[in-house]
């Protein structure tokens, strides 16, 4: 279908968590990349734009609210899937990313079941593509 | 010099006479018989009789049971063995005033001989406001104590279900690996379901520290209790007789049906253990006004209008110090393994997170009641049950200027159809969409909605804001009403001031409604 590989973006202070979701996202074939807490998010954002952003709520130093207004900012498109092991939080940031005019396809609680983020990648992946193909509707299309 | 000691005398007992006109405590004094000598006008003050009505009466008259019925025996035991039970000690006791109420009340005892009879002095103190500032210093460490419980356990439950998301997520992937199924169901299956144990028990401790996911809806109390008991009756023992009393003009509840359900079948349970020899389990509903003096006597509470739903039971009861314990996680009569500690906790922070308030009766030997408040949130439209009080805001509800057609967009039934009540009852002409797509489909046919009324999150590919930008692109003039049950939250509130968002906090009241649609009409732009 599509040629190149959508891009995911992980922001969560946990390794265990992001290798885990890097997985996940790499066997539905996702090309992944890891918010190092490093750089600057802005820098990452402008450097490669992900299409879909795997966001936990609590973080040290910046927690999901801090980083959905930094989205904002920059003019961010991407469908983004936030995840919390805090029930009402999770769904207070989806409702607030939402508001603030993010693309927030869903949320997640924690734990997850592998099945539950194989479906929120499928959902949100289709969407992306769907959106792409709405607006670079191609000519012809070369079946792969 | 006789006339000099008698005039001292005199001098001596007008003294004493200005002290015990002049002091703040009550003093009486009585002979041995009980019966009151003098009786000074603070006395008048904290009884309520004059002088006159109790001089010579036996001062038992002054107190209530159990005191009144034992005063006698004390003073007779104290001549016969000289035994100071209160004399020369400071002690509570209870006062009764001349209409009957009862007071706490510090009283001094000192006995005089005079010529082998006896004679004694009591002082009395009031308490009654010590005893207020204590109770409330009480309740301030009770509700402290249940926050800082709340803020642990829920802390502790986030981090763990962080560590069960990573335990959980390998062992699926395991799972998949390994081909061999003697080796799955024997190593993995088990750590598995484990892990899923140890994912509902941090379930609970969230919804104790008032951090569950709730999904409230509208939702009539009594239907909900006649489905639960139908359900319940087949699982509780014969034994157990169980009643109803409902009141028919019971207001709905804006609630998680779910987690109501689940807090029933936690207090029936208890119920049900507190009556091993069988008894009766009442359910009632009722619309009760909880008074500022009942806000002030129990912190947390705001007064205002709720509906009731009590659940009773004649068990065994409990007594003060286990009632004092019995919402705390992890506190349990039962014996080891028979509860988790976490029912009535769950209850307890499922009421709270849900703006209610709940509040548990007990007596030993009797029976234990316990009532969950919950906040009359909205108003009786849409429902055909007759409403006795008048909504005091009917009149300045501002209504639909004319041909002011509404789209509503919401994926839950109940509410739906409550806020198209509304609306129509204000006059809007209204359609209804439970999903985005069905909404962008309608907005695409019809081109004659003078605003979108949205809930923030949907279902599928089209959440509330997706569906706003769609309408406006469409017809730009179009207004836009968010609602969300966060809304009212610090974080929204304070970023979204800047925001050109119209957004309505769930649930809403219909004058609330009524004057947040003018608004928008009239100077939103969104």
């Amino acid at each position: 279908m599509m040629g190149e590989k959508l891009k995911l973006l992980i922001i969560d202070d946990d390794d265990k968590v992001t290798g885990l979701v890097q997985r996940i996202a790499e066997g539905a074939g996702y090309k992944t990349y890891v918010y190092d807490r490093q750089t600057a998010l802005d820098t990452i954002l402008a450097s490669d734009t992900p299409d879909i952003i795997f966001l936990d709520v609590f973080m040290p130093n910046q927690d999901a609210f801090d980083v959905m207004r930094r989205l904002k900012k920059v003019g961010s498109s991407a469908k983004i899937i936030v995840m919390s092991g805090d029930g009402d939080f999770c769904k207070m940031a989806a409702e607030y990313g939402s508001v603030i005019g993010l693309d927030v396809a869903t949320s997640i609680e924690k734990p997850f079941r592998l099945r539950e983020v194989r479906e929120a990648l499928q959902l949100a992946g289709d969407a992306v593509i769907a959106r792409q193909e709405k607006y670079y509707t191609p000519l012809y299309r070369v079946k792969e | 010099m006789p006339p000099t000691s008698a005039a001292k005398a005199q001098k001596l007992q007008n003294l004493v006479d200005t002290v015990l006109d002049t002091i703040v405590d009550g003093v009486i004094t009585i002979n041995e018989k009980g019966e009151i000598q003098s009786y000074n006008p603070a006395c008048r003050k904290l009884f309520g009789y004059t002088a006159d009505e109790v001089i010579g009466k036996n001062v038992h008259m002054l107190m209530p049971s159990p005191y009144k019925e034992n005063h006698d025996s004390y003073i007779k035991n104290y001549r016969e063995t000289g035994d100071a039970k209160i004399i020369g000690i400071g002690r509570e006791v209870s006062g009764q005033r001349k209409d009957g109420t009862v007071f706490p009340m510090e009283l001094a005892v000192g006995a005089t001989h005079e010529g082998g009879d006896h004679a004694f002095v009591g002082i009395i103190r009031d308490i009654t406001e010590r005893h207020l500032a204590e109770m409330e210093r009480e309740q301030l460490r009770q509700s402290q104590k249940m926050e800082a419980l709340g803020q642990l356990t829920g802390g502790i439950a986030h981090d763990f279900n962080n560590l069960l998301a990573i335990i959980l997520g390998n062992l699926d992937f395991l799972s998949e690996e390994i081909m061999d199924e003697a080796l799955k169901e024997s190593f993995v299956m088990p750590s598995i379901e484990a892990a899923e144990k140890g994912s509902e028990l941090t379930q609970m401790l969230l919804a104790f520290g008032r951090k569950q996911t709730l999904r409230p809806e509208f939702v009539d109390p009594n239907d909900l209790l006649m489905k639960f008991i139908r359900l319940i009756s087949r699982t509780l023992e014969e034994r157990i007789d169980i009643r109803m009393s409902l009141s028919p003009d019971v207001w709905p509840c804006y609630v998680d049906v779910r987690q109501l359900e689940n807090a029933l079948l936690n207090l029936a349970l208890n119920a049900r253990d507190a009556m091993p020899k069988g008894g009766r389990l009442i359910f009632e509903t009722e619309n009760v006004y909880l008074d500022e003096d009942y806000a002030q006597e129990n912190l947390e509470v705001v007064a205002g209008e709720y509906t009731m739903i009590a659940v009773s039971d004649s068990g065994f009861g409990m007594a003060h110090d286990v009632i004092e314990k019995a919402f705390d996680p992890f506190f349990t009569t039962k014996t080891v393994g028979k509860g988790t500690g976490l029912g009535l906790s769950m209850v307890y922070g499922f009421v709270k997170q849900s703006q209610g308030h709940i509040k548990l009766y007990s007596e030993p030997g009797f029976g234990t009641t316990v009532k969950i408040y919950l906040p009359r949130n909205m108003d009786s439209v849409g429902y055909t049950a007759p409403i006795r009080t008048v909504d005091p805001n009917n009149e300045d509800m501002p209504r639909a200027p004319e041909n002011t057609r509404v789209l509503v967009v919401e994926d839950n039934a109940s509410v739906l159809k409550m806020t198209s009540s509304m609306l129509e009852s204000l006059g809007y002409i209204v359609e209804v969409a439970s999903t985005g797509e069905q909404a962008s489909d309608i907005l695409k046919k019809d081109d004659g909605f003078t605003l979108l009324l949205t809930d923030v999150m949907l279902p599928g590919a089209i959440n509330g804001p997706i569906l706003a930008q769609e309408a406006i692109s469409l017809y730009p003039s179009i207004k836009v009403l968010f609602c969300s049950g966060y809304a009212e939250h610090a974080i929204f509130q304070s970023d979204l001031l800047s925001e050109d968002v119209h957004l309505l906090s769930k649930p809403f009241r219909k004058t609330v409604l009524a004057k947040k649609l003018i608004e928008v009409l009239n100077n939103g732009d969104a």
